[in-house]
């Protein structure tokens, strides 16, 4: 009897420990795959934004909130792209944590674009940070440091793991330098559905040419879709690209107008349920498409 | 022939005609002169002199361009020097540069110096540990 009651004890005490202390929940697929990898076994992760989902017209639904309001730390990638923010924060008060993985960031600013609506976008940052490695390093080290001081008892594990990850991240940037430099540079013309990809044009040299605004909502005006169509046939772009959580309907008639084939679907606004299940897998997806795309 | 209508017609037609030919030409001419300068301008080639140094002697290297290996190496040099011709477009030429030191090495270092005749285009540092793949553009010239 007196050995089945330590066995019971060590029992639950080991379940005890094997308990995450910290509950994260995140508003970006980005930021999930970031805490996945420094939290580990160590947190308890509610990944709000799901895969597929476009978060710029994401809107939390009640049970959403409910996990929100249940855990230590919030997540989220910043630059305006949650609009629900400021509700949010005040519904669960002053409880949890929020946590802007992208504060550190240099924001690019938004091109002004004639995207067929009355509002302007005129002074707005460019959201889509995630498409550069560097940034992804910086947020990662944001969510470490987060960790660590919401929960130091595991330091060490989200140090170690931090570590880990971004040993990765430089294996990922030598393959992207790599992947990268296959394309000549006056081949480096990106025509995409939504403007997503300027901080990716930035670090590797790519001029973009978006169909529509930052958000999936800006309608392309026929003279934009006009003036896309000479520069492609100008410049001789081989390819245009789509994205995954969207009807390629525009892109499709200006690659019948062009002759420019439909170089495949992009991963914009966060990870996917097929090849972009991580974040590395993401970029490589990405940009093996691009690359191969336009070559 | 005044008082033959169609006669006059066609006789104003012919004017116009040849009235319109040196129009034709001019624009022409234009139009082939534009194509010819941007021509020019992509596909002028540009001598190179390309020199590597290496802080440590480096296990291995590499400098490429598309999928052309333009130099390669190992220590115990540390410093590798060559001439290259190429074409220069607007956009400019990336090059890829590769090496690997020994696992000992603590932080080092590898520049690259890429110059056209008496002008300095590209002198640049970078810093590493055990492995680097870096990128170095040669800047393009703009069209005129």
């Amino acid at each position: 009897m007196k050995h089945l009651l330590v066995t019971l004890t060590l029992a639950l005490l080991s379940l005890a420990g094997a308990q995450a202390e910290l509950k994260v929940a995140s508003l970006s697929t980005i930021t999930t795959d970031i805490a996945k990898n420094v939290g580990g076994e160590k947190i308890e992760l509610f990944p709000i934004v799901k895969a597929g989902v476009d978060p710029h017209e994401f809107q939390p639904a009640p049970s959403d909130v409910k996990k929100i309001a249940d855990a230590n730390l919030v997540l989220f990638t910043g630059k305006h792209i949650e609009g629900y923010l400021t509700k949010l924060e005040e519904t669960v008060g002053g409880k949890v944590q929020f946590v802007d993985t992208g504060a550190s960031i240099k924001a690019i600013p938004m091109v002004e674009e004639d995207h067929g609506h009355d509002h302007d976008h005129k002074g707005e940052e460019d959201p889509h940070w995630w498409h550069s490695i560097k940034n992804v390093k910086k947020a990662t080290a944001v969510v470490r440091d987060a960790f660590v001081k919401a929960d130091p008892t595991n330091k060490a594990v989200y140090e170690k793991n931090a570590s880990d990850y971004l040993a990765k991240l430089d294996e990922l940037q030598a393959w992207a330098t790599e992947k990268v430099a296959e394309l000549p540079r006056e081949k480096r013309k990106l025509v995409t559905s939504h403007d997503a990809f300027q901080y990716l044009a930035k670090d590797y040299g790519f001029t973009v040419h978006p169909v529509q605004g930052i958000s999936h909502a800006d309608e392309p005006s026929s003279k934009k879709v006009a003036e896309l169509i000479v520069l492609i046939k100008k410049q001789g772009v081989k390819a245009v690209f789509a994205e995954n959580i969207e009807n390629p309907k525009v892109l499709a008639e200006i690659t019948k107008e062009t002759g420019a084939k439909l170089g495949g679907e992009l991963y914009a606004d966060g990870l996917g349920d097929k090849e972009a299940t991580t974040y590395p897998d993401m970029v490589r997806y990405n940009l093996t498409t691009i690359v191969e795309g336009l070559k | 022939m005044e008082g033959r209508p169609w006669v006059r017609v066609a006789l104003l037609l012919i004017g116009f005609s040849l009235l319109g030919i040196p129009v034709w030409s001019m624009t022409r001419e234009k139009r082939q002169s534009s194509v010819i300068e941007t021509v020019v301008a992509e596909v002028s080639v540009r001598p190179l002199r390309v020199t590597i140094l290496f802080a440590e002697p480096p296990l291995s290297f590499s400098l490429k361009h598309l999928d052309k290996v333009l130099c390669q190496g190992a220590g115990p040099e540390r410093e590798f020097s060559f001439s290259w011709e190429s074409v220069v477009p607007p956009e400019g030429v990336e090059l890829l540069l590769k090496a690997t030191w020994p696992s000992t090495a603590a932080k080092t270092a590898a520049r690259v110096e890429i110059s056209g005749g008496d002008e300095v285009l590209i002198d640049q540092t970078f810093w590493s540990e055990r492995s680097l793949v870096q990128s170095v553009t040669v800047p393009g010239t703009k069209p005129k």
